[in-house]
């Protein structure tokens, strides 16, 4: 027996295709709940017809390609998923896109998980992912950030600061507002022209950190993890003072703040009330 | 080492007179919060060539780096860390004692990692 013919013997083929949903053996269409996908065409079998009455299913004026009810995912698959066969809606993290779905778990998993090699090894793959992304962002969109496939910032610069780990913040209810769910730092300074805001924002990333995903919450928790200091000192301090001076903003004690501002002041709060939950009581 | 992180806050807050904290900031005192906003005022007023602020802010820093105590240093090394987004942190850094200056060459470098700190530590007393 080749070695072929013995791999062959055992190798079973999976009856779960593209994004995981089950292909009908007879026809080659994958099953999305809603209908059929045909993987041949790279379009569904039929319309996507909502289950409430509307005008036009899913449609977004801005968004031509919304209008073709064939087309998977708006014909951007790089960017969303579709769970069950009809235009994809933020789900309980606010993601609509599988990299955002990733990036959420990567960074709200317990602490205490054996796994960090294979989560760090994710992060570089999710962060490539990211960069291609916003790579295949500027150019298809001829350099303009409209629909941004991630709706993250890609200049350049930040490349490099946030190489190793992914340096970005979950804003909830992002998307709705048009900022997206996750943000580089330049994004979120980009968003922020309240003076506190920015403060808050500066304090919570430090340019070039690459620890977690770069921000204090992250060298909190790196050194609740570890019992080491992140660059030759401790964050517990800072992570507490920068949560009780976000909590001010969000008061209205430093000013008036946009929506955008309220939405990226929460992410903050979220993230530093993550890692402060995790600080061993005494 | 005579200052401790908890007795900090009425040091920073006579360090700059034209710095002064608020209210809000008295009743709960923040001062990486405050030392942050601090080092943006003192930049921007060296960006208007206001020297004096620069003088204070890094008399402050030397002082708070030699007497300070680990948290303190710590809160050091996180504004020396700040300054260097700052357009005119030449012209402050002109100003630094001793031991600022040995953390600032340090933080300036082009391969200097904030998650791994100063390689060669603190110096040493």
């Amino acid at each position: 027996m080749t070695i072929s013919a013995a791999c062959a013997t055992t190798v079973r083929f999976s009856p779960s295709r593209y994004t995981g949903k089950e292909r009908d053996s007879e026809s080659g269409n994958d099953y999305f709940g809603a209908r059929y996908y045909a993987s041949t065409m790279g379009r569904f079998m039929s319309p996507d017809v909502s289950g409430e009455p509307m005008t036009l299913p899913y449609s977004n004026i801005e968004n031509p390609q919304s209008l073709n009810l064939y087309a998977y995912v708006n014909n951007n698959p790089l960017s969303a998923v579709d769970d069950d066969g009809h235009q994809t809606v933020p789900d309980a993290t606010g993601c609509t896109n599988i990299l955002c779905r990733i990036w959420h778990w990567l960074n709200t998993r317990p602490t205490n998980s054996t796994d960090d090699a294979v989560v760090g090894g994710t992060k570089g793959v999710v962060n490539s992912f990211i960069d291609a992304g916003n790579f295949l962002d500027r150019h298809l969109s001829g350099g303009h950030d409209q629909a941004p496939l991630l709706n993250m910032g890609s200049q350049a610069q930040n490349r490099g600061a946030f190489a190793a780990g992914i340096g970005m913040l979950f804003v909830p209810g992002g998307e709705e507002l048009g900022i997206g769910n996750l943000l580089s730092r330049d994004r979120l300074l980009a968003e922020a022209t309240n003076p506190a805001v920015r403060d808050a924002i500066k304090m919570m990333f430090r340019e070039g950190a690459t620890t977690g995903d770069g921000s204090t919450a992250a060298a909190l928790e790196h050194e609740i993890e570890t019992g080491q200091q992140v660059g030759g000192r401790w964050h517990y301090t800072k992570t507490r003072e920068l949560r009780i001076f976000v909590q001010r903003i969000l008061k209205g004690e430093r000013g008036a703040i946009s929506p955008a501002e309220k939405a990226i002041l929460e992410g903050i709060e979220n993230r530093l009330n993550d890692a402060l939950r995790r600080t061993p009581t005494i | 080492m005579s200052i401790s992180y908890g007795e900090i806050f009425p040091i920073l807050a006579i360090a700059v007179p034209d710095f002064e904290p608020s209210e809000a900031d008295w009743a709960e005192p923040l001062p990486y919060v405050f030392m942050h906003q601090m080092m943006e005022f003192v930049c921007r007023k060296a960006a208007a060539s206001s020297h004096d602020y620069c003088e204070q802010f890094a008399a402050l820093l030397e002082n708070l780096a030699i007497e300070g105590d680990e948290e303190t240093q710590g809160l050091v090394l996180d504004v020396i860390e700040d300054l260097r987004e700052c357009e005119s942190k030449e012209l402050i850094a002109e100003h630094f004692g001793p031991r600022v200056r040995y953390l600032w060459e340090e933080v300036s470098q082009p391969s200097y990692l904030p998650d791994e700190g100063p390689s060669g530590g603190w110096p040493k007393s």
